[in-house]
């Protein structure tokens, strides 16, 4: 028994040692993402991004700043004790996480109750926009996102859709499907869902064959899944035109899909490779995991949250208005403005949304949907 | 405090869970890996009523328990035919269909995506710490629980399901109706399992099938077999230094760059430590 009572003792002395943080010399920002398990890239990349800043920027206010990094691995009840445990015990007021969107929705209950901002760089599901008046997000929501995809779709006349079945792919397929048939009442030739992990699509893709779509929406939660699909289609002699979404972008995908890449496009949000400063934090970045943008999402939200503290001090409700308030700015990962839901979809300008020929292997933004 | 209310309500949800499973694995021998999936159907049944249907929750604990209870005694058909490995692997294979129901059966489940907002229990609102409410209410199940199970193994019915465990055709041979026996155990155990789910569900207020996949069975075994088989506060034992353990791999105070890495094997390792030096667990007194 009393080994057993030990850990318990030991995490109620650590539960005490958290106390108010008054009026220290350290600023607190806690970090909650996948640091490990399958989305582990997704982690160590905004994570890193996160860190680039702050190396950059060490002080607020003429305040040290600590990083508080927790693991939720993309878990919906990892992050609700993550957030638990950097809320009461760390007492941060800011939270930048978490980045899958399950981390982020298992999070929110937590940090509304205790009024703790919780930015998300990169989770994207619609969900997010409902979590609460404390929470923001810098990535575009999968429902606008969706919808410019929908558009490219409706160039085509017989639309065929592939989704994979996970949190992410399914509720991107559900914003294209929504704008397809509610708002342009087209109605899908093919409309498949596949399991998580399957790697032989050539049923379903005789489907698309037999239906004779001219248009294939390839839905997949990784760049590897979508370069198998693309490279099988290819093997049976699809002539449709593909389009991919965020998850193409990765060297995974050309790896994969080899010849049959040519000519893929996607919709994807995406960094303005011109502009230097971009340019410099690739080099300054070194190896990437994830897509780009993942990082100057991430990096941004840090520079965002900075700010709001540089000006408004240490004060989560103070912080809250400072956000919403903030007018439209440039970011590295693209325009930045919180709109009454704390999204940065009604962008100053328009939805960075671009559209890449993976044959030259740059993302050209020949699509730019306007603001809504 | 509000962390360690939130330490207790998990280890309290996890510990109704694995006096579930230690029911069935530890005292009559039922070797199960899919509680996991006993837990989503109980968390499911009760969150689709709580959320779409409004109903009270004492509904919603009566609906998860009776959708559990259900599915148990459909499983326990086939399931209970079958000894050792068979029997395993089976269970297992269980885990997986009931994974792929909740991530295919759109309609119900609204797939992938999950379910969110799910109510808690109107009590919580009592008092402004709903935790310590919720809390409460959990700990009240668990003495509850920990008195009937306790009843049942003192009875006779309680030494019978035992000699299933030890050797069945003996029992069989003495006049008892085993199969009857171990159906029972077992779709009770589904049933304080799936209890279990739903108060997962309201209290972290999302779920999505991931949560329920074949890692949740493998890890409430494994909190049943580290506590100790056959052992009621083994159970609790075993379900709250699990949940506790890898919140207090949090406060190591190891460097950013390798936390995340070392946490989870520091994880590994200490329950490789434990294993081998206390191989019926904590508080077990029967060995697989």
């Amino acid at each position: 028994m009393k080994k057993f009572l030990l850990p318990l003792l030991v995490l109620s002395l650590a539960a005490c040692s958290g106390g108010e943080q008054g009026e220290s010399d350290v600023i607190k920002i806690g970090y909650i993402g996948p640091m490990t398990g399958d989305a582990g890239s997704y982690g160590h990349d905004t994570k890193k991004g996160i860190d680039l800043y702050f190396q950059e920027h060490p002080t607020i206010q003429g305040k040290k700043v600590e990083l508080i990094y927790e693991d939720a691995i993309c878990n919906s009840q990892s992050a609700a004790s993550a957030a638990t445990k950097l809320v009461n015990i760390d007492q941060v007021k800011v939270i930048i996480g978490g980045q899958c969107s399950s981390e982020t929705l298992g999070a929110a209950p937590v940090t509304e109750q205790h009024k703790v901002i919780l930015i998300s760089p990169v989770s994207s599901s619609p969900e997010v926009r409902d979590a609460g008046d404390y929470v923001f997000r810098m990535y575009p929501s999968d429902a606008i996102v969706g919808q410019t995809l929908a558009e490219e779709a409706l160039k085509y006349e017989r639309i065929a859709i592939i989704t994979e079945s996970t949190d992410y792919a399914e509720a991107y397929h559900d914003s294209v499907l929504h704008y397809l048939v509610q708002a342009q009442e087209v109605t899908p030739v093919v409309d498949e869902i596949v399991q998580p992990n399957t790697a032989d699509f050539k049923t379903i893709l005789q489907k698309v064959q037999n239906a004779k779509a001219d248009v294939l929406l390839s839905i997949m939660q990784t760049p590897v899944k979508s370069g198998i699909l693309v490279k099988q289609a290819a093997e049976l002699g699809i002539t449709a035109q593909i389009y991919g979404t965020d998850t193409l972008a990765g060297d995974d995908f050309e790896q994969h899909a080899k010849n049959a890449a040519k000519g893929v496009k996607m919709v994807i949000v995406a960094e303005d490779d011109s502009r230097a400063e971009v340019k410099e934090f690739k080099k300054v970045f070194g190896n990437f995991q994830a897509p780009v943008i993942f990082s100057l999402k991430s990096y941004d939200a840090a520079h965002v949250l900075a700010d709001a503290i540089e000006a408004v001090g240490y004060d989560s409700d103070a912080i809250k208005q400072w956000l919403y308030d903030m007018p439209g700015r440039e970011g590295l990962g693209g325009p930045i403005e919180f709109d009454e839901y704390g999204e940065n979809n009604s962008q100053a300008g328009s939805v960075k949304v671009g559209v890449e020929d993976p044959a030259t292997g740059r993302i050209v933004f020949e699509l730019l949907r306007e603001e809504p | 405090m509000d962390y360690l209310l939130h330490i207790a309500i998990l280890s309290s949800i996890y510990s109704l869970a694995v006096l579930g499973q230690n029911y069935a694995s530890g005292y009559t021998g039922l070797i199960s890996i899919n509680h996991g999936a006993f837990m989503g159907i109980g968390a499911y049944a009760g969150a689709i009523l709580l959320k779409w249907y409004g109903v009270p929750f004492p509904v919603a604990f009566l609906a998860a328990g009776a959708a559990t209870g259900l599915a148990a005694w459909l499983l326990s058909f086939p399931l209970l035919k079958l000894k050792g490995d068979s029997f395993v692997l089976v269970s297992f294979g269980f885990s997986f269909i009931a994974f792929n129901l909740f991530l295919n059966w759109r309609g119900l489940t609204n797939g992938a995506l999950g379910l969110k907002a799910i109510p808690g229990p109107e009590l919580v609102n009592l008092l402004d710490n709903t935790k310590i409410i919720f809390l409460a209410i959990l700990l009240a199940l668990i003495l509850i629980t920990l008195w009937g199970l306790h009843k049942i193994l003192q009875s006779s019915y309680g030494v019978v399901i035992r000699a299933t465990r030890e050797n069945q055709k003996v029992t069989q041979i003495a006049g008892h109706c085993t199969d009857s026996y171990r159906r029972s155990v077992f779709v009770l155990s589904g049933v304080i399992t799936g209890i279990a789910g739903l108060f997962l569900a309201s209290y972290i207020s999302t779920i999505d099938p991931t949560l329920f996949n074949y890692h949740l069975s493998v890890l409430l075994l494994i909190m049943a077999i580290l506590g100790g088989l056959a052992s009621l506060k083994g159970s609790i034992a075993g379900a709250t230094l699990l949940i506790v353990l890898p919140e207090l791999l949090r406060f190591l105070g190891l460097p950013n760059s390798i936390l995340a890495e070392s946490q989870q094997i520091s994880y590994g390792l200490i329950l490789i430590l434990l294993m081998y030096y206390r191989p019926v667990g904590l508080f077990g007194t029967y060995k697989i």
